[in-house]
């Protein structure tokens, strides 16, 4: 059984309209537990269109999208997030912190949402220090540099403990010395055993991959 | 749950003054509704307790015509009384009618020194009133024949009225000190004490209470006229009272020359007219009280659409982290619950101290309600959910990805 196995899976935007656009074209995927993956293509090519039906944020129009032995293109809708909160750790090209929370709060924040996980302070103060932010534990967003902030997020996407990391560009906003600072934390967590399914545009971070995929026009090859 | 409140506090800080401008409608319609209850309810008990107090055997005759049906012709109220000395002795005359007597309204503000008693009743009244209106005398006495046969000089005080004249002063050393009444000197001759505890949880007076009495002939010289305001008797017994009534009529309307310019009312009358008047109060301002709630309640719903859509990056971070809908249309919806009890909170404290200040300074009697703290808390926290359902709906039903990446 793989992690995760995309067969044949097309997004088609605009469906029955003039402006119809299909950003998958027949995806086939196969991730295992571990893995490091890179994605590379243009802008507008797909590449976040297929991380949001990878984390469950967006559902195909066609083919399957099997997570751990779950069809997820077959699953009620409002199981989604419970899935999703499960499985995936978002990790956002814009950090998308809550700019009236501060680092603590941001990083427990999900875990309002998993009731058998709540209350685990010690955990979410465990992962500030672990990147390396208890001195800023108090801070709210608008204090913290953008590298900062990309480690809150990956703190928070962290906290419920899922074995997938979906990470949007995540240095798309930095410079190369806090990229390459969010890049080792990346590394470090695949060597904990988790699977790191990365988007990127920088062929230095591509580097840090093990498998590496190109999108063009919504169609995905492996190198 | 525990978790959405603090995250509603938090939002609800973040726009302090927007918030409070939003609550606006909901504390000033909170706060009629349980100022409305309580004035309500204050006069409803202790006058209902004061009515029946009369027993259920008293028969009252008013001046003016009311109709039962139609309720009362405020012109038959106001201009000078029909009732006259001749009346009280027909209705002496007539048998099974026992402690006859009436009362005169005087115009006028009693004083010793520079100390007035605001908002004094005073009246002229015969020997009979203090078993009547059961107030009875604790120190000194009532009035007697030789005072009413001398116009005599005397007053007689009741508690209120005592300490807005002698504040502080025992009452026994009240007695034989001179009051000014319209020009004249009156020597006190009796201090009616407070009755009993009022069952208002705030404490409080009566409405028939600050009660001064002069004698009778006293109030006919000062008043220019011998009509009477009010003429009190009691029928011996119970079962007499209908039939009295009609033999008090007729003896009036002969007196009136065929007219009935006079109404008789029994206790269970002036109940029913009182409760009536009350009722039609309470639906007026109820029904402003309502509309003002309704106004609340669409500024709540208003802002909070502001609110939904200003946060929509907020619903799109929760939701990618594993937020469901329900999880979102809660938090919404404990937000805008929580304006409006805050505004419901504020409103009730506001009644608070408004109630107390109209008992103290109107002497108008309050009683704040377990009742009506429930329905504040209730009215609030309703307004606050049937108008926060269509924000909170269209918070949760928005699209992750959409708002995401929302700017
Ligand atoms: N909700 C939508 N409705 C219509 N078209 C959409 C929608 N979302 C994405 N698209 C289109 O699908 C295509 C792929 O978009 P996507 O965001 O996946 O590209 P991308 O590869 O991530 O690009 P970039 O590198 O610029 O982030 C784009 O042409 C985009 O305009
Ligand atoms: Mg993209």
């Amino acid at each position: 059984m793989h992690q995760i196995e995309l067969r044949n899976v097309n997004r088609v935007f605009n469906k029955n309209t003039d402006n119809t656009f299909q950003a998958l074209k027949g995806i086939n995927m196969i991730v295992e537990p571990g893995d490091f993956i890179s994605i590379m293509g243009p802008s507008g090519s797909g590449k976040s269109t297929l991380m949001n039906i990878i984390g469950m944020l967006d559902v195909a129009d066609s083919g399957s999208y099997w997570l751990k032995e779950v069809d997820i293109t077959k699953t009620e809708k409002s199981e989604l997030p419970m899935m999703r909160r499960q499985e995936i750790g978002f990790v956002f090209q814009t950090f998308n912190l809550l700019n009236r929370l501060s680092v603590y709060e941001n990083v427990r924040m999900p875990l309002i949402y998993s009731k058998k996980k709540y209350g685990k302070r010690s955990k979410v103060d465990e992962l500030i220090k672990m990147v390396n932010l208890g001195h800023r534990r108090n801070y709210l967003p608008v204090n913290l540099s953008g590298g900062e902030k990309q480690r809150v997020a990956i703190a928070r996407a962290l906290v419920n403990d899922p074995r997938i990391i979906v990470a949007d560009e995540p240095t798309g906003n930095l410079d190369t010395k806090s990229g390459s600072e969010i890049m080792k934390s990346l590394v470090d967590l695949n060597k904990e055993g988790r699977t790191i399914i990365l988007v990127t545009h920088d062929p230095q971070i591509d580097k840090y991959a093990k498998r590496h995929f190109k999108m063009v026009d919504g169609i995905l090859t492996e190198d | 749950m525990f978790q959405y409140v603090l995250l509603s506090i938090n939002s609800l800080r973040a726009n302090k003054f927007r918030t409070f401008l939003t609550m606006l409608g909901i504390i000033i319609g909170v706060f009629s509704v349980i100022t409305l209850m309580a004035i309500g309810e204050g006069v409803r008990s202790e006058v209902g307790s004061q009515i029946e107090g009369f027993g259920s055997n008293l028969i009252m005759a008013i001046p003016g015509k009311i109709d039962a049906e139609e309720g009362i012709n405020p012109a038959s109220m106001a201009g000078q009384s029909t009732l006259t000395l001749k009346d009280l002795e027909s209705m002496r005359d007539i048998d099974d009618l026992i402690e006859t007597d009436a009362i005169t309204i005087v115009n006028g503000v009693a004083a010793v020194g520079d100390k007035q008693s605001i908002g004094s009743f005073v009246v002229g009244a015969g020997l009979y009133l203090e078993n009547l209106m059961d107030k009875h005398v604790e120190y000194g006495r009532w009035l007697t024949q030789k005072d009413l046969d001398d116009h005599a000089n005397v007053i007689v005080l009741d508690y209120v009225a005592k300490e807005n004249l002698f504040p502080g002063e025992e009452a026994v050393s009240v007695l034989g000190k001179k009051v000014n009444l319209v020009n004249k000197e009156l020597e006190v001759i009796g201090i009616i004490e407070q009755q009993e505890e009022t069952d208002s949880i705030f404490g409080g007076s009566s409405p028939l209470d600050n009660l001064i009495i002069i004698p009778n002939t006293l109030s006919f010289d000062i008043n220019g006229n011998e009509l009477l305001h009010r003429i009190f008797t009691r029928a011996s017994e119970s079962s007499l009272v209908d039939e009295k009534i009609e033999e008090i009529k007729s003896a009036l309307i002969e007196n009136h020359d065929g007219l009935e310019d006079f109404s008789l009312l029994t206790q269970e009358d002036m109940l029913n007219l009182f409760n009536d008047v009350l009722a039609i109060i309470t639906s007026a301002i109820g029904g402003i009280a309502a509309i003002s709630l309704i106004v609340g309640g669409i500024g709540i719903m208003n802002i909070m659409m502001v609110t939904v859509t200003e946060r929509t990056k907020e619903i799109g971070i929760r939701k990618a982290v594993g937020a469901t809908d329900a999880n979102i249309l809660l938090q919404f919806l404990i937000e805008s619950s929580l304006l409006s009890l805050i505004g419901g909170l504020i409103g009730f404290i506001l009644s608070y101290a408004v109630s107390i200040i109209i008992d103290l300074k109107f002497g108008i009697p309050t009683a704040i309600t377990l009742e009506a703290i429930l329905l504040a808390a209730g009215i609030s926290i309703g307004v606050g959910i049937i108008f926060g359902i269509a924000p909170a709906t269209k918070a949760a039903r928005k699209n992750p990805i959409e708002a995401l990446r929302y700017e």
